[in-house]
């Protein structure tokens, strides 16, 4: 997450790796009963509740419920492994 | 991807309808034979679930569309469905042959695979509503 004041992106490009890593070692596991997979799907939505309190903070989100964030940022995860596979 | 899903789908009937008939033909577990039988039938199942679960994560990363990968998670709990189905049952006639452990694994590949159908669903239905642009560094 930024952590730079109201004026730069909410999602750094490092957040979106980070992030887009998580969403795949979770929703793409071979074993979704793994360490792996179950602490990367914890870890997807830690960071997406995250960004979703410090962007309504910083009223970069506004009239989008939590449940449609977490959707539209699975979606642009599946893109960003498309791109980067 | 679904002409592959249609075919495991029969495979997968086909392996539980084979785990009925072994159970009716070998139906006591307290003999060892009945129970190396039943054992075995049960590792051929927890197979070709586990490898089936793989094989649909492996797809559905590949594909771009949400409609063909939410059908894929939902063929995938079915498949988990309909094992459990018959598991719950003989879980009780074969307690010490590998069949309360195969039913808690396909109930977490059943769960895991419910997850993700809701997830893609979720997907589907806010494909229309866009985030700000601004809210990235580099537009994807």
């Amino acid at each position: 997450m930024s952590g730079s004041g109201a004026t730069g992106p909410l999602i750094s490009d490092a957040d979106l790796s980070h992030l887009a890593a998580a969403f795949d070692h979770y929703e793409n596991a071979l074993d979704p009963c793994s360490e792996i997979a179950i602490e990367a799907g914890r870890e997807f939505d830690r960071v997406v509740h995250a960004l979703y309190i410090e962007g309504c903070g910083k009223g970069m989100i506004e009239n989008i419920a939590f449940e449609t964030f977490r959707a539209k940022m699975r979606s642009v995860c599946r893109q960003y492994i498309r791109k980067n596979r | 991807m679904m002409q592959c899903l249609e075919q495991l789908e029969e495979v997968n009937q086909a392996q539980v309808d084979e785990l009925i008939r072994v159970s009716k033909e070998h139906p006591n577990p307290r003999v060892y034979e009945d129970c190396a039988a039943f054992s075995k039938q049960v590792r051929m199942v927890e197979s070709f679930i586990t490898t089936t679960y793989a094989l649909t994560a492996r797809m559905t990363r590949k594909s771009d569309d949400l409609e063909e990968i939410s059908d894929a998670w939902k063929r995938m709990e079915g498949m988990c469905s309909r094992a459990l189905e018959v598991l719950a049952k003989l879980k009780h006639q074969y307690p010490d042959c590998g069949t309360p452990e195969l039913y808690d694994l396909v109930l977490d590949y059943k769960n895991a695979s419910s997850d993700r159908h809701k997830g893609v669903q979720e997907e589907i239905a806010c494909q229309d509503q866009e985030l700000p642009d601004h809210l990235f560094q580099t537009q994807i």
